[in-house]
Protein backbone atom coordinates (compact mmCIF):
# COMPACT_ATOMS: atom_id res chain seq x y z
CA UNK A 1 0.00 0.00 0.00
CA UNK A 2 1.62 3.45 -0.99
CA UNK A 3 1.74 6.37 1.39
CA UNK A 4 -0.72 9.40 1.18
CA UNK A 5 1.80 12.04 0.42
CA UNK A 6 1.20 15.37 1.59
CA UNK A 7 -0.97 16.51 -1.41
CA UNK A 8 -3.08 13.47 -1.09
CA UNK A 9 -3.56 14.47 3.07
CA UNK A 10 -4.24 17.86 1.62
CA UNK A 11 -6.81 17.28 -0.22
CA UNK A 12 -8.19 14.98 1.59
CA UNK A 13 -9.12 17.65 4.68
CA UNK A 14 -11.58 19.35 1.73
CA UNK A 15 -15.16 19.39 3.23
CA UNK A 16 -18.49 19.44 1.19
CA UNK A 17 -21.34 21.25 2.93
CA UNK A 18 -24.68 21.34 2.08
CA UNK A 19 -26.15 24.39 2.68
CA UNK A 20 -29.79 25.88 3.52
CA UNK A 21 -31.07 27.25 0.85
CA UNK A 22 -32.61 30.29 2.48
CA UNK A 23 -32.74 32.62 -0.84
CA UNK A 24 -35.72 29.62 -2.35
CA UNK A 25 -36.76 29.67 1.46
CA UNK A 26 -37.95 33.41 0.78
CA UNK A 27 -38.77 33.70 -2.96
CA UNK A 28 -40.62 30.43 -3.45
CA UNK A 29 -41.25 28.88 -6.76
CA UNK A 30 -42.47 29.35 -10.32
CA UNK A 31 -39.84 31.09 -11.73
CA UNK A 32 -40.25 35.01 -13.58
CA UNK A 33 -43.43 36.14 -14.87
CA UNK A 34 -43.06 36.76 -18.95
CA UNK A 35 -44.71 39.95 -18.31
CA UNK A 36 -42.38 41.09 -15.53
CA UNK A 37 -39.51 40.46 -17.73
CA UNK A 38 -40.84 41.81 -20.99
CA UNK A 39 -41.34 45.49 -18.63
CA UNK A 40 -37.67 45.21 -17.01
CA UNK A 41 -36.64 44.73 -20.70
CA UNK A 42 -38.36 47.74 -22.03
CA UNK A 43 -36.45 49.30 -19.13
CA UNK A 44 -33.30 48.68 -19.65
CA UNK A 45 -33.74 50.00 -23.24
CA UNK A 46 -35.88 52.80 -23.11
CA UNK A 47 -34.36 54.36 -19.48
CA UNK A 48 -33.65 57.98 -19.17
CA UNK A 49 -31.21 57.59 -16.65
CA UNK A 50 -27.77 59.97 -17.70
CA UNK A 51 -24.88 58.65 -18.10
CA UNK A 52 -22.96 60.60 -20.21
CA UNK A 53 -20.99 62.21 -17.16
CA UNK A 54 -19.53 58.78 -16.42
CA UNK A 55 -19.21 58.03 -19.65
CA UNK A 56 -16.95 61.16 -20.18
CA UNK A 57 -15.24 60.20 -17.25
CA UNK A 58 -14.20 56.96 -18.64
CA UNK A 59 -12.90 58.85 -21.98
CA UNK A 60 -11.02 61.18 -20.75
CA UNK A 61 -9.13 58.44 -18.37
CA UNK A 62 -8.58 56.30 -21.80
CA UNK A 63 -6.83 59.95 -23.05
CA UNK A 64 -5.12 59.83 -20.11
CA UNK A 65 -3.80 56.77 -19.96
CA UNK A 66 -3.07 57.03 -23.67
CA UNK A 67 -0.97 59.79 -22.92
CA UNK A 68 0.89 58.09 -20.38
CA UNK A 69 1.59 54.84 -22.68
CA UNK A 70 2.93 57.44 -25.29
CA UNK A 71 5.20 59.35 -22.35
CA UNK A 72 6.84 55.98 -21.26
CA UNK A 73 5.57 55.82 -17.85
CA UNK A 74 3.19 52.72 -18.33
CA UNK A 75 5.14 49.62 -20.08
CA UNK A 76 4.28 45.77 -21.39
CA UNK A 77 1.36 43.94 -20.03
CA UNK A 78 0.40 47.30 -17.38
CA UNK A 79 -0.08 49.77 -20.13
CA UNK A 80 -2.60 47.12 -22.05
CA UNK A 81 -4.42 46.77 -18.72
CA UNK A 82 -4.50 50.34 -18.08
CA UNK A 83 -5.85 51.22 -21.40
CA UNK A 84 -8.60 48.05 -20.97
CA UNK A 85 -10.30 49.17 -17.66
CA UNK A 86 -12.06 52.36 -19.28
CA UNK A 87 -12.61 50.51 -22.61
CA UNK A 88 -14.24 47.91 -20.33
CA UNK A 89 -16.30 49.94 -18.55
CA UNK A 90 -17.55 52.10 -21.93
CA UNK A 91 -18.21 48.53 -23.70
CA UNK A 92 -20.50 47.29 -20.73
CA UNK A 93 -22.44 50.45 -19.68
CA UNK A 94 -22.75 51.86 -23.35
CA UNK A 95 -25.87 50.19 -24.96
CA UNK A 96 -27.43 50.12 -21.48
CA UNK A 97 -28.30 53.04 -21.40
CA UNK A 98 -28.79 53.47 -25.74
CA UNK A 99 -25.34 54.36 -26.58
CA UNK A 100 -25.04 51.18 -28.36
CA UNK A 101 -21.85 52.95 -30.67
CA UNK A 102 -20.47 53.67 -27.13
CA UNK A 103 -20.23 49.51 -26.71
CA UNK A 104 -19.35 48.70 -30.22
CA UNK A 105 -16.91 51.42 -30.34
CA UNK A 106 -14.84 50.26 -27.41
CA UNK A 107 -15.58 46.29 -28.01
CA UNK A 108 -13.38 47.07 -30.93
CA UNK A 109 -10.23 48.41 -29.24
CA UNK A 110 -10.62 45.91 -26.86
CA UNK A 111 -10.54 42.90 -29.18
CA UNK A 112 -7.95 44.94 -31.10
CA UNK A 113 -5.69 45.47 -27.97
CA UNK A 114 -6.15 42.07 -26.74
CA UNK A 115 -4.90 40.66 -30.12
CA UNK A 116 -1.59 42.93 -30.63
CA UNK A 117 1.42 41.38 -28.85
CA UNK A 118 3.31 45.00 -28.25
CA UNK A 119 1.86 48.30 -28.21
CA UNK A 120 3.97 50.61 -30.66
CA UNK A 121 2.97 53.99 -31.63
CA UNK A 122 0.66 52.78 -34.98
CA UNK A 123 -1.20 50.63 -31.81
CA UNK A 124 -1.72 54.61 -29.68
CA UNK A 125 -2.70 56.07 -33.00
CA UNK A 126 -5.55 53.19 -33.66
CA UNK A 127 -6.27 53.56 -29.75
CA UNK A 128 -6.23 57.56 -29.95
CA UNK A 129 -8.58 57.62 -33.15
CA UNK A 130 -11.45 55.32 -30.65
CA UNK A 131 -11.06 57.29 -28.41
CA UNK A 132 -12.14 60.62 -30.70
CA UNK A 133 -14.47 58.60 -32.03
CA UNK A 134 -16.04 58.09 -28.50
CA UNK A 135 -16.08 61.64 -28.04
CA UNK A 136 -17.86 62.19 -30.89
CA UNK A 137 -20.40 60.02 -30.05
CA UNK A 138 -21.11 61.42 -26.54
CA UNK A 139 -20.44 64.76 -27.53
CA UNK A 140 -23.24 64.69 -30.99
CA UNK A 141 -25.27 62.28 -28.09
CA UNK A 142 -25.14 59.82 -31.06
CA UNK A 143 -27.98 57.39 -29.07
CA UNK A 144 -29.11 53.89 -30.85
CA UNK A 145 -27.51 52.22 -33.47
CA UNK A 146 -29.19 53.32 -36.45
CA UNK A 147 -26.88 56.32 -37.15
CA UNK A 148 -25.26 56.44 -40.40
CA UNK A 149 -22.72 58.29 -38.70
CA UNK A 150 -21.85 56.54 -36.01
CA UNK A 151 -21.59 53.33 -38.62
CA UNK A 152 -18.97 55.12 -40.72
CA UNK A 153 -17.13 56.33 -37.44
CA UNK A 154 -17.06 52.31 -36.39
CA UNK A 155 -16.06 50.88 -39.98
CA UNK A 156 -13.42 53.22 -40.41
CA UNK A 157 -12.07 52.09 -36.98
CA UNK A 158 -12.52 48.36 -38.01
CA UNK A 159 -10.85 49.24 -41.15
CA UNK A 160 -7.66 50.93 -39.62
CA UNK A 161 -7.55 47.68 -37.21
CA UNK A 162 -7.54 45.29 -40.29
CA UNK A 163 -4.70 47.18 -42.17
CA UNK A 164 -2.56 46.89 -38.59
CA UNK A 165 -3.11 43.28 -38.91
CA UNK A 166 -2.54 43.07 -42.61
CA UNK A 167 0.77 44.73 -42.47
CA UNK A 168 1.30 42.49 -39.65
CA UNK A 169 0.29 39.14 -40.16
CA UNK A 170 -2.25 39.07 -37.24
CA UNK B 1 -47.51 31.76 -9.44
CA UNK B 2 -44.19 33.38 -9.43
CA UNK B 3 -40.68 34.07 -7.60
CA UNK B 4 -41.69 37.12 -4.76
CA UNK B 5 -38.78 39.00 -3.82
CA UNK B 6 -40.35 41.10 -1.38
CA UNK B 7 -38.47 39.59 1.61
CA UNK B 8 -34.89 39.84 0.48
CA UNK B 9 -32.29 41.66 0.32
CA UNK B 10 -29.93 41.96 -2.14
CA UNK B 11 -26.79 44.22 -2.07
CA UNK B 12 -25.47 45.86 -4.95
CA UNK B 13 -21.85 46.64 -5.19
CA UNK B 14 -21.65 48.94 -8.38
CA UNK B 15 -18.82 51.52 -8.76
CA UNK B 16 -21.23 53.16 -11.31
CA UNK B 17 -23.89 55.09 -10.48
CA UNK B 18 -26.14 54.90 -13.67
CA UNK B 19 -25.52 51.08 -13.43
CA UNK B 20 -26.48 51.07 -10.06
CA UNK B 21 -30.03 53.32 -10.49
CA UNK B 22 -30.57 50.76 -13.88
CA UNK B 23 -30.30 47.88 -11.52
CA UNK B 24 -32.15 48.94 -8.97
CA UNK B 25 -35.00 49.87 -10.99
CA UNK B 26 -34.90 46.46 -12.86
CA UNK B 27 -34.84 44.38 -9.16
CA UNK B 28 -37.74 46.78 -8.29
CA UNK B 29 -39.88 45.23 -11.63
CA UNK B 30 -38.34 41.95 -9.93
CA UNK B 31 -40.43 42.59 -6.70
CA UNK B 32 -37.61 43.73 -4.88
CA UNK B 33 -38.71 45.84 -2.40
CA UNK B 34 -36.94 49.32 -2.38
CA UNK B 35 -36.59 49.40 0.73
CA UNK B 36 -34.29 46.12 0.55
CA UNK B 37 -32.04 47.34 -2.11
CA UNK B 38 -28.59 48.05 -0.96
CA UNK B 39 -25.85 50.25 -2.12
CA UNK B 40 -22.06 49.87 -2.14
CA UNK B 41 -19.46 51.52 -4.53
CA UNK B 42 -16.03 49.78 -3.22
CA UNK B 43 -15.26 46.42 -1.95
CA UNK B 44 -14.54 47.80 1.40
CA UNK B 45 -17.98 49.24 1.78
CA UNK B 46 -19.52 46.20 0.19
CA UNK B 47 -17.83 43.69 2.94
CA UNK B 48 -18.82 46.34 5.53
CA UNK B 49 -22.17 46.88 4.89
CA UNK B 50 -22.55 42.51 4.29
CA UNK B 51 -21.87 41.88 7.74
CA UNK B 52 -24.08 44.93 9.03
CA UNK B 53 -27.30 43.32 6.96
CA UNK B 54 -26.66 40.05 6.21
CA UNK B 55 -28.25 40.05 2.55
CA UNK B 56 -29.94 37.54 0.60
CA UNK B 57 -28.16 37.99 -2.68
CA UNK B 58 -25.16 39.80 -3.59
CA UNK B 59 -24.80 41.03 -6.76
CA UNK B 60 -21.30 42.34 -7.19
CA UNK B 61 -19.15 44.13 -9.83
CA UNK B 62 -15.64 42.73 -11.17
CA UNK B 63 -14.69 46.48 -10.05
CA UNK B 64 -11.13 48.39 -10.71
CA UNK B 65 -8.20 48.08 -8.68
CA UNK B 66 -7.29 45.57 -9.70
CA UNK B 67 -9.55 42.99 -9.23
CA UNK B 68 -11.93 44.20 -6.38
CA UNK B 69 -14.94 42.08 -6.89
CA UNK B 70 -12.86 39.63 -6.89
CA UNK B 71 -11.41 40.15 -3.28
CA UNK B 72 -14.47 40.94 -1.68
CA UNK B 73 -15.95 37.68 -2.70
CA UNK B 74 -12.83 35.72 -1.50
CA UNK B 75 -13.68 37.87 1.77
CA UNK B 76 -17.23 36.73 2.00
CA UNK B 77 -16.27 33.25 1.54
CA UNK B 78 -13.48 33.15 4.19
CA UNK B 79 -13.19 35.85 6.38
CA UNK B 80 -14.07 34.43 10.03
CA UNK B 81 -16.34 37.92 10.70
CA UNK B 82 -18.48 37.30 7.16
CA UNK B 83 -21.94 36.62 8.42
CA UNK B 84 -23.03 34.08 6.10
CA UNK B 85 -20.29 32.44 3.45
CA UNK B 86 -23.06 30.67 1.87
CA UNK B 87 -24.53 33.96 0.24
CA UNK B 88 -25.24 33.81 -3.27
CA UNK B 89 -22.99 35.90 -5.27
CA UNK B 90 -23.55 37.09 -8.91
CA UNK B 91 -20.49 38.65 -10.76
CA UNK B 92 -20.98 40.60 -13.22
CA UNK B 93 -18.12 42.03 -15.72
CA UNK B 94 -17.67 43.74 -18.96
CA UNK B 95 -15.69 40.43 -20.53
CA UNK B 96 -16.56 37.03 -21.02
CA UNK B 97 -13.15 36.01 -21.57
CA UNK B 98 -12.60 32.28 -19.99
CA UNK B 99 -9.39 33.64 -17.83
CA UNK B 100 -11.94 35.95 -16.11
CA UNK B 101 -14.68 33.47 -15.76
CA UNK B 102 -12.41 31.04 -14.07
CA UNK B 103 -10.91 33.70 -11.57
CA UNK B 104 -14.51 34.66 -10.73
CA UNK B 105 -15.14 30.77 -10.54
CA UNK B 106 -11.96 29.84 -8.28
CA UNK B 107 -13.07 32.93 -6.26
CA UNK B 108 -16.15 31.62 -4.87
CA UNK B 109 -18.93 33.05 -6.96
CA UNK B 110 -22.70 31.68 -7.56
CA UNK B 111 -22.59 33.02 -10.82
CA UNK B 112 -21.66 35.42 -13.62
CA UNK B 113 -23.20 37.86 -15.57
CA UNK B 114 -21.68 39.57 -18.69
CA UNK B 115 -22.56 43.14 -19.35
CA UNK B 116 -24.62 44.34 -20.79
CA UNK B 117 -26.95 42.13 -20.07
CA UNK B 118 -30.86 41.26 -20.79
CA UNK B 119 -33.58 41.64 -18.44
CA UNK B 120 -33.87 37.66 -19.34
CA UNK B 121 -30.25 36.99 -19.30
CA UNK B 122 -30.11 38.31 -15.35
CA UNK B 123 -33.52 36.32 -14.90
CA UNK B 124 -31.93 33.51 -15.82
CA UNK B 125 -29.10 34.04 -13.62
CA UNK B 126 -30.72 34.98 -10.85
CA UNK B 127 -33.72 31.60 -11.03
CA UNK B 128 -30.18 28.99 -11.77
CA UNK B 129 -28.98 30.20 -8.17
CA UNK B 130 -32.05 29.33 -6.59
CA UNK B 131 -33.47 25.97 -8.42
CA UNK B 132 -29.43 25.06 -9.10
CA UNK B 133 -27.55 25.30 -6.14
CA UNK B 134 -24.39 23.78 -5.57
CA UNK B 135 -22.81 22.53 -2.56
CA UNK B 136 -19.74 24.30 -1.12
CA UNK B 137 -16.55 22.80 -0.89
CA UNK B 138 -14.66 24.35 2.35
CA UNK B 139 -10.74 23.71 2.15
CA UNK B 140 -7.61 26.12 2.62
CA UNK B 141 -7.31 26.40 -0.77
CA UNK B 142 -10.55 27.42 -2.10
CA UNK B 143 -14.14 28.13 -0.42
CA UNK B 144 -16.95 27.99 -2.77
CA UNK B 145 -20.05 26.68 -4.62
CA UNK B 146 -18.42 22.83 -5.99
CA UNK B 147 -16.80 23.83 -9.40
CA UNK B 148 -17.50 20.65 -10.98
CA UNK B 149 -20.23 21.60 -13.03
CA UNK B 150 -20.14 18.35 -15.51
CA UNK B 151 -20.69 15.02 -14.43
CA UNK B 152 -17.26 13.16 -15.56
CA UNK B 153 -16.83 9.34 -14.30
CA UNK B 154 -14.63 9.31 -11.29
CA UNK B 155 -13.41 5.93 -10.40
CA UNK B 156 -11.16 7.34 -7.31
CA UNK B 157 -12.48 6.98 -4.23
CA UNK B 158 -14.06 10.35 -3.00
CA UNK B 159 -12.67 11.27 0.33
CA UNK B 160 -14.44 14.77 0.73
CA UNK B 161 -17.21 14.69 3.86
CA UNK B 162 -20.05 15.76 2.97
CA UNK B 163 -22.21 17.45 5.86
CA UNK B 164 -24.64 19.66 6.40
CA UNK B 165 -24.80 23.62 7.11
CA UNK B 166 -24.04 23.89 11.04
CA UNK B 167 -27.29 25.52 12.56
Amino acid sequence: MTEESEEQKKLARAVSVVPRNRLKEKVGSGGFEEAVLVKAQTLLKENKIDFEPTAQIFVNLLEKKIAEVKSGSTVGDAAIEALLYPLMQLKSQGSLFQYHFITTISDNLITFLEKVSIIDTDVLDIAAAHRTALHIVLATKMKGGDSKAGKDLHDALVDSCNRYYRARNI
Amino acid sequence: MAYDFKKIKVLVVESSPPLYELLKGVLGLFSVSEDKIYSAYSMDEGFQKFCRDGHDLLIVDWLDNPNSGIKLTKQIRTNKISPNIYVPILMTAGSGHVNRVLLARDAGVSGYLVKPFSAKSLAEKIERIIEQPRPFIIHDSFTGPDRRVKQKPFTEPDRRKVVPEKK
